[in-house]
């Protein structure tokens, strides 16, 4: 029996993105009694073998290692004969905006189930079918289902349902590529625009400086500015702040923004609703400054603050120019 | 071919699909309200001048063109500029104790942030002059007076094309409104949340629409249906003013302790005391309007006396959770109150209830777009 | 053009947390089943959008019909908002505990028995289940081209030389891209569409007696068995969070802000 990770070109998946998803793959597996494979489509966008090694999986696999972009036709259609001709009991997926699309496609395609927000899954006792943990309501409810009808079953992952953890002993993983033509079919769908990161990865950023509502006004938005960079992190902002047009949403981090896994998440003004939380409870330690001592936030940080925003901003600020100044 | 009954002079005048006024002091309802297609009047007692001036631009980027209103609070009586301290050196002992021994004997401790009643405006008339500064220099196209009369006032508005309403309770007031010439009278009725006067609405809508000539009459107190706009507009009044409904909106700001208790309330519990701001306000009845009720208790003091007291443990109630000790001012129609909706729905909500009341009089409207 | 437009009654998401935040939302005894009390039923937002992306094609001046489909116990009145909305026409398609694939495949069958639709929208997920599968799997069944989270389409008279195409600017994660999708395509729309238009007077008072076309998955040959749900909702549970929050705390700001620094800089977090 296989369990399979499914990755692409296309999506702009980042090193811990990857090694989430790997240990959910690898976690499965075991909890399967599967063997953990890796399927990737189009050029790898970073060492696979390498990461394959230090997360336990012992076969990577790379359909058409040549196309720059993982085109959805054609990766439906790839993975649509992979699973006729592997059957592999789980196929796995990172969120994304490419593979919401192509899950959803090859699973209607295989006539098999598929589920997004995924948490944990298990084998039901009688073996066919499978116990699938997601997540509801934004993030603020857990769902059961049973889900029946595959192999294969489809799964994305729910953002930041994983902590990474390598495998204690490294693997050596099979490595081979296949180039598998398609005739002709060219994609319907063409990208005439390609999205432009500026700046600083959010979702690869280690310190991330966020701010909320309790900022109080846009004109308070360059202090989270001017702290990230003091810290030298990045900028970040929850939804309210994009939808009132303080921040641009690149800067969102939540639910249906940026999934973020820093070492260090200071997040001011930010009362801490679930939706906000999936998007950086993978942080390693969250500092949460907020005037209301009940905020939620409080539920999830390391270290709290209950104090003004602007004012611990302010604060927090002048220290750190001061020491820089002392250090030189 | 029938009139659409929920298009009224009011729609025509202000430019608002519905004649529903919300009245609120949480700005994104005041949004939420407009972009469904009604109309809101903000509630900028509370707020400093500077604070009502980046809300006035907030509110602004979000609906355009779209009109709003600014409420303003001037009681007619308010000693001149006068600090906090100097207010609380008048407070007489026999209250300080009273007050004391409340705390006491409910472990009250000292609030953790300045209450937020001390920033009413309508403390000194000096707070109320650059609160209406603001509003002037926005030219906010319609400012509202509760508890007042905004005769020096209409000059300057008028000037800049804003129209000026007057909240009255009476007549007689609403006589003196008229005279002034004031653009619309809301006649709020014993039924209203807060502040109000002793006449019904039922009996003061008519009254003033009666002697209102042309000006708009918008009806208050106790509307939180359909049924209550539809009745409204056979009373004489050309769109409802209402505020309940909206205290436990989506949008709306309120604690969910609050949000609770209203959507658990009837009219029965509430009651009319002045042992919050020292005017007879309709609110939810907690411990600290029982305790006011006792027969030790002192008489409560005139505002802005008695507001200083009741501010400073109601900010301790919410700055420490104490259920008891947190209430809300809520009007008559609270019990229909009993879901969490947002703004959009409760607009729709209400159309749809007072066309069904229409239609169950006079049979299927059907009406030209 | 025809455009169809799915849109699903939820359980205000908004509320369900402000329970769940307050610990006062309550599952009934099927473990399952949220207890709706203070709890409204209203249109997924992101519906909502989609119905508001239908109507500023037209107000672009496509020339179009705009039907709102609804797959559930009983959607009449997220079908009735859609007319006030500005939709066209409605369709009701009664059915209970469909998984999203069965949901896909029921729309698909009737835009197929209706005449086919040139654009089909969605709100990229409904704010209960958060699945956003529907708008992918409809695209896969009817065969088309399908562009999630979308805030922005425009109707390209002559897209790559062959005919109308669809301009899409979507919204991803690490910003935005323009896709160029043939019709018929499917869409599925994001909140960045901005806000939606509310119903003109008129239109929600005939809204509120419209009867839904009401069309029988059976009437759409599909049976019973046709639509067995693969994924079946067993629990739903509320998420606990327990914290270990070290509060810190000094003598005003300054103080505090020197104290948070020490601990950061102490776990090798921030380097002074």
């Amino acid at each position: 029996m296989i369990a399979v990770a499914c990755t692409s070109a296309y999506e702009r998946l980042t090193g811990g993105d990857i090694e989430e998803l790997l240990t959910f793959l690898r976690q499965t597996a075991e909890g399967l009694g599967a063997e953990a494979r890796w399927l990737g489509l189009g050029r790898p966008p970073l060492d696979m073998r390498a990461f394959a090694r230090s997360y336990g999986i012992g076969r990577v696999e790379v359909l058409n290692p040549d196309d720059e972009d993982a085109g959805l036709d054609a990766s439906v259609e790839l993975l649509a004969r992979y699973c006729r001709s592997a059957s592999p009991f789980v196929l796995v997926f990172a969120s994304s905006w490419w593979s919401r699309i192509v899950a959803a496609r090859v699973a209607v395609r295989l006539q098999v189930p598929v589920l997004v927000n995924v948490q944990s899954v298990e084998r039901d006792e009688d073996g066919s079918t499978l116990r699938a943990r997601a997540l509801a309501f934004g993030g603020s409810l857990t769902a059961d289902y049973r889900l029946r009808g595959g192999p294969p079953y489809l799964l994305l992952t729910a953002p930041t349902a994983t902590i990474p953890q390598a495998a204690p002993l490294p693997s050596e993983p099979e490595y081979q590529e296949v180039h598998i033509p398609l005739d002709g079919t060219g994609e319907r769908a063409r990208r005439i625009q390609v999205a432009e990161t500026s700046g600083p990865r959010l979702d690869e950023a280690q310190v991330i400086v966020a701010g909320g509502r309790g900022l109080g006004s846009p004109d308070n938005y360059p202090l989270i500015q001017e702290l990230a960079r003091l810290l030298g992190g990045v900028p970040a902002a929850s939804r309210p702040l994009v939808d009132a047009g303080w921040v641009d949403a690149s800067h969102q981090v939540g639910l249906t923004g940026k999934v973020v896994k820093p070492l260090l998440y200071i997040a001011v003004g930010i009362s801490g609703a679930s939706q906000h939380m999936a998007g950086c409870s993978g942080a390693r330690t969250i500092v949460a400054i907020n005037k209301d001592s009940g905020a939620p936030i409080f539920r999830y940080a390391k270290y709290g603050v209950v104090g003004d925003a602007v004012e611990l901003l302010d604060a927090l600020i002048r220290r750190l120019k001061e020491a820089k100044k002392e250090a030189g | 071919m029938a009139r659409n009954p929920l298009h009224t002079k009011l729609c025509d005048i202000l430019g608002i699909e519905y004649p529903i006024i919300a009245f609120t002091h949480c700005r994104d309802v005041v949004v939420a309200v407009i972009n469904a297609g009604a109309f809101s009047v903000y509630g900028g007692a509370p707020r400093t001048p500077d604070e009502l001036d980046a809300d006035i631009r907030w509110i602004r980027e979000r609906i355009g063109n779209k009109p709003f209103g600014v409420d303003l609070l001037l009681p007619a009586a308010s000693p001149p500029s006068a600090t906090i301290e100097e207010l609380k050196a008048q407070i007489p002992e026999t209250h300080k104790r009273f007050v004391a021994e409340i705390k006491r004997k409910y472990n009250i401790p000292d609030p953790k942030n300045e209450p937020e009643y001390y920033k009413l405006g309508w403390f000194s008339k000096e707070g109320t002059r650059r609160q209406l500064e603001v509003v002037l220099d926005h030219k906010v196209p319609v400012l509202a007076f509760g508890l007042g009369s905004p005769e020096w006032v209409l000059e300057p508005a008028r000037a800049r094309g804003m129209q000026v309403w007057g909240l009255v309770g009476s007549p007689k007031q609403a006589k003196r409104e008229l005279e002034l010439g004031v653009d619309a009278i809301i006649a709020q009725g014993y039924d209203a949340a807060g502040h109000t006067g002793y006449i019904g609405t039922f009996s003061l809508v008519p009254m003033v629409a009666a002697i209102a000539g042309d000006t708009p009459v918008i009806a208050a107190g106790g509307v939180t249906t359909g049924r209550h706009l539809a009745a409204a507009l056979c009373l004489g009044a050309v769109g409802v003013w209402t505020g309940t409904i909206w205290l436990t909106s989506r949008e709306s700001d309120v604690d969910m302790v609050i949000k609770q208790k209203l959507l658990a309330a009837t009219a029965e519990d509430l009651t009319h005391s002045r042992s919050v701001s020292g005017l007879p306000m309709r609110i939810l009845r907690n411990q600290w309007t029982k305790e006011w009720e006792s027969p030790e208790a002192p008489k409560p003091l005139p505002p802005p006396h008695q507001m200083i007291m009741a501010g400073e443990v109601m900010q301790a109630a919410r700055d420490y959770g104490i259920e008891d000790f947190m209430t809300e001012a809520a009007g008559q129609g609270v019990g229909f109150v009993t879901s969490i909706k947002p703004a959009r729905q409760i607009v729709f909500d209400l159309i749809a209830e007072a066309t069904e009341v229409f239609e169950q009089l006079v049979g299927e409207l059907t009406i030209t777009s | 053009m025809r455009i169809v437009v799915c849109v699903k009654e939820v359980l205000d998401p908004d509320a369900v947390n402000a329970l769940v935040l307050t610990g006062q939302l309550s599952i009934g005894p099927d473990g399952k089943t949220i207890e709706e009390g203070a709890i409204t039923r209203v249109i997924n937002g992101y519906d909502e959008q989609a119905i508001e992306a239908a109507l500023r094609l037209r107000d672009a001046g496509v020339d179009c019909q705009i039907i709102a489909v609804s797959v559930g116990e009983d959607p009449i009145n997220v079908l009735r908002y859609a007319l006030a909305l500005g939709a066209d026409e409605i369709v009701s398609i009664p059915a209970r505990d469909l998984d999203c694939l069965g949901v896909a495949r029921v729309i698909a069958e009737y835009i197929r028995s209706s005449g086919g639709a040139d654009l089909v929208l969605c709100g990229r997920q409904a704010s209960d289940d958060d699945q956003g599968i529907v708008g992918p799997a409809l695209a896969e069944l009817l065969g088309i081209p399908v562009a999630l989270s979308a805030r922005a389409l425009s109707i390209e008279p002559d897209g790559a030389g062959d005919g109308p195409a669809l301009h899409v600017t979507v919204v991803t994660p690490y910003g935005e891209e323009v896709w160029e999708l043939p019709l018929p395509a499917v869409v599925t729309i994001t909140s960045e569409l901005g806000q939606p238009r509310y119903p003109p007077a008129a239109r929600a008072i005939k809204a509120r007696r419209a009867m839904p076309q009401v069309v029988t998955p059976q009437e759409l040959g599909l049976g019973p068995g046709d639509l067995e749900p693969r994924v079946v909702l067993e629990r739903l549970r509320v998420v606990q969070v327990e914290g270990h929050c070290q509060m810190i705390s000094g003598d005003g700001a300054d103080d505090t802000a020197a104290k948070l620094l020490e601990v950061l800089q102490r776990d090798g977090l921030v380097k002074l």
